[in-house]
């Protein structure tokens, strides 16, 4: 038999603040971060609402007691500033003889600094040296794994909107399979003007706050942030006396070669990795009371996964998107979601999704619009990506905890 | 861990690889220019449509190339997850869309270079031209990038989650990308010829690119075929780790060091950088020991390139002389190449070990 896989810990920073705590205070008034930009320089910087972490890298820096000018981007602080969090939630001081990996995503990486002095890198003017080998997305990687002395498997996996999911997911299955004892899963990436204006350019990007499955919905914020959650298989948090969080009971990869940057708007592939994870967690569909949706807020997005839940549900759990609180954190997105699902079952809730007021005519699907404490006993998360590279998490409750 | 065998394959490198019709004879041996190896292109038209082809990038034709290839080449009907590996992802559109950001003030500015960057764009297009939908993952993570497309493989052939995987890697090597790195001081600050490349003594090495895809199966499809028995990846390990994890693949297959017949080396010729010559020398008596960065350059998923001729070596039952060490040294020849143990090591940081049979 398969061992049952749990969630141990988990940490975040994301523009709703640091930390788990300050993530929820904010979700449960209802308070969102979205806003203009203060840190980074772009000429969108009052354009679109962000969700802007509001402190400075090298604010970062100095409360992790990093040095300068040793290449650690922006990307790889919120990372380790995330990670910290959600090891001491774990109640993991150290790993002693513990098979630990990381699995780790971003789209970004090093581009946050690497954009600054580009020009400069390729003309030899200055000395960003420091920043030169941060251009791809295994940099930030292996800073965390150096901080935290993460040895026996280092990965990162870059899948756009999609990413920290699929990270989850991989190491759900590397502890499944006994290659990990602790498998750290999670994503990072930091806003950048790379992101901001690529997304601009495709058009969607909303002037005012995002309005995920609203009819009159224009488009996505962007925003930044980093999330992790600890996974090992029950019996060895039990037998290390924590207690667990949640139980991972059901995942699915599924691309639906639509299209590179849309879905189907008939969402088959939204339909066919929700269905394809209640079937791994051997669950039927009426037995989901809350979906984190992945709600962009993109006309395309919200049209096909409101038809995938349609045609998947009888009747529509309560869902909503979380993105009108954070921003879309792309790399870093799927794992923020998951742990705010694991949240709704720890604390028994469902999130509202705000700036919400007509229903799109087709679909005619109302979201959760209050916060509101409710009895869950298995949530769905959903990250759908560009190049059809969706994905799906379902968290169960544990009995008797 | 099971076999996988290796039921059809694809290798676009700086070398006459793809059309495969000798096999690295030294005739046809292309060396490095200002310490750079190209990938020498197919015509893509073969294997991409004329609308497609115009908006894609150098990267994406060879990766898609190369995918196309293998899959069309394994006759296999149903692809159950495409898992491809890449360092860098399509750098000529990463930096085109930088550039196009300075340019334009951040306005106006076209999509399909952002689109193109993102690391899983190369996924997305094999899926939708073939109609794959399936489990599809892109590994980001430099020296690891194309060794993690083959732990996941082994992972979803064991859970039963595919019979067959396409799994494969690709990186593009750019003019701007090549300053950047060298400022890091990745590169020889010498020219160097390839032929000389193993024996230098200063530090760096010289650039590749290149991709090659493999279609993956846990039964054996035909006679005479290469499998994979034990992968390893090791960040930032020291020599002990090494040589513990060599030990360690040669308990769980129940072999000796004596019975391993050929190892493939990523020896660069960068002297900042431990090539472990003596680890290796003193342990593996029996061995012939191969050569390939020489032959397509150093990059972040360059052990595509050394896995392939494994798979090649074992299935040929040739080791083609190109690849014997800088003194030619090499033992007689033996009348069968049975275990193939592959160690690359990515400037320290990602280093891998696999052992394969036929």
């Amino acid at each position: 038999m398969k061992p049952s896989i749990v969630v141990s810990g988990m940490g975040m920073y994301t523009a709703l603040g640091k930390g788990l705590q300050a993530n929820y205070n904010a979700l449960s008034h209802q308070e969102h971060a979205l806003g203009p930009l203060d840190f980074l320089k772009t000429t969108h910087a009052a354009s679109f609402p962000f969700g802007e972490i509001k402190q400075s890298t090298q604010s970062l820096l100095q409360s992790l007691q990093l040095p300068i000018h040793k290449g650690y981007t922006r990307t790889s602080l919120l990372g380790i500033t995330a990670l910290q969090e959600a090891l001491l939630h774990a109640g993991l001081h150290s790993f002693n003889q513990l098979k630990v990996g990381i699995v780790n995503a971003t789209t970004v990486g090093g581009m946050c600094e690497v954009e600054k002095y580009y020009f400069d890198l390729l003309d030899h003017v200055g000395d960003y040296t420091e920043f030169s080998d941060t251009i791809d997305c295994a940099d930030c990687t292996h800073r965390l794994a150096d901080f935290f002395h993460i040895k026996h498997f280092v990965t990162t996996i870059s899948t756009a909107c999609s990413s920290s999911a699929n990270a989850i997911m991989l190491g759900t299955r590397l502890v499944s399979q006994g290659h990990l004892d602790i498998a750290i899963c999670g994503g990072t990436d930091a806003l950048t003007r790379f992101t901001i204006n690529g997304f601009n350019a495709l058009k969607n990007i909303d002037k005012a706050l995002c309005k995920p499955f609203d009819a009159e919905r224009n488009g996505l914020n962007l925003g930044e942030g980093a999330a992790y959650v600890i996974i090992e298989r029950a019996d060895d948090c039990a037998k290390r006396n924590h207690i667990p969080l949640a139980s991972i009971s059901g995942y699915c990869n599924f691309n639906e070669s639509f299209h590179a940057t849309a879905p189907n708007p008939e969402g088959e592939g939204a339909y066919q990795v929700m269905k394809r994870a209640l079937a791994k967690a051997n669950l039927q569909p009426h037995e989901i009371q809350y979906i984190n949706a992945h709600g962009t807020a993109t006309l395309t997005n919200d049209e096909s996964e409101s038809n995938a839940m349609k045609r998947l549900f009888q009747q529509v759990p309560a869902f909503s998107s979380t993105k009108c609180y954070t921003g879309h954190t792309l790399a870093a997105a799927g794992a923020v979601e998951a742990i705010f699902s694991v949240m709704a079952l720890k604390e028994q809730c469902v999130f509202a999704n705000l700036n919400f007021q007509h229903a799109m005519p087709e679909a005619q699907l109302i979201p959760q619009l209050h916060f509101e404490h409710q009895s869950i006993q298995h949530v769905m998360s959903n990250s759908f990506a560009f190049g059809g590279n969706n994905a799906s998490l379902i968290f169960s409750k544990i009995e008797n905890t | 861990m099971k076999p996988i065998y290796i039921i059809s394959s694809a290798c676009i490198s700086p070398q006459h690889t793809f059309e495969a019709i000798d096999f690295l004879s030294d005739a046809s041996i292309v060396n490095a220019r200002n310490n750079v190896l190209y990938c020498i292109e197919p015509d893509f038209k073969q294997f991409i449509n004329p609308v497609q082809i115009r908006r894609m990038s150098r990267a994406l034709k060879i990766g898609f190339s190369a995918a196309m290839k293998c899959i069309n080449e394994s006759e296999i009907k149903e692809i159950d997850a495409i898992i491809i590996g890449t360092g860098k992802g399509c750098l000529e559109d990463t930096e085109a869309f930088l550039h196009s950001i300075k340019q334009y003030h951040e306005s106006a500015l076209n999509p399909t270079h952002f689109i193109h960057s993102t690391y899983n764009q190369l996924n997305g297009m094999i899926a939708l031209n073939k109609k794959i939908n399936s489990y599809n993952v892109t590994y980001a993570h430099r020296g690891f990038s194309f060794e993690h497309t083959l732990v996941d493989a082994s992972l979803l052939l064991a859970e039963g989650e595919a019979n067959h995987v396409l799994a494969g890697s690709f990186d593009e090597m750019t003019l701007e990308h090549f300053t950047v790195k060298k400022v890091w001081g990745y590169w020889k600050v010498e020219p160097i010829e390839s032929k000389d490349l193993l024996l230098s003594k200063t530090p760096g090495t010289i650039a590749g690119e290149g991709s090659a895809f493999f279609i993956l199966g846990n039964q054996k499809t035909k006679q005479n075929q290469a499998f994979i028995k034990s992968i390893r990846t090791m960040y930032k390990p020291t020599a002990e780790e090494i040589a513990f994890q060599i030990d360690s693949i040669l308990q769980e297959n129940d072999l000796l060091s004596s019975d391993i017949d050929v190892l493939m080396l990523g020896n660069n010729g960068n002297s900042n950088q431990q090539h472990h010559d003596l680890l290796f020398a003193d342990k593996f008596l029996n061995a012939n020991f191969l050569y390939f960065k020489h032959l397509c350059g150093e990059f972040d998923t360059a052990s595509q390139f050394g896995f392939w001729l494994s798979t090649q070596i074992l299935e040929k039952q040739q080791i083609p002389k190109a690849l014997y060490g800088p003194n030619n040294q090499h033992k007689e020849e033996k009348k069968e190449i049975k275990q193939v143990l592959f160690y690359n090591n990515y400037f320290e940081l990602n280093q891998s070990l696999i052992l394969l049979s036929v």
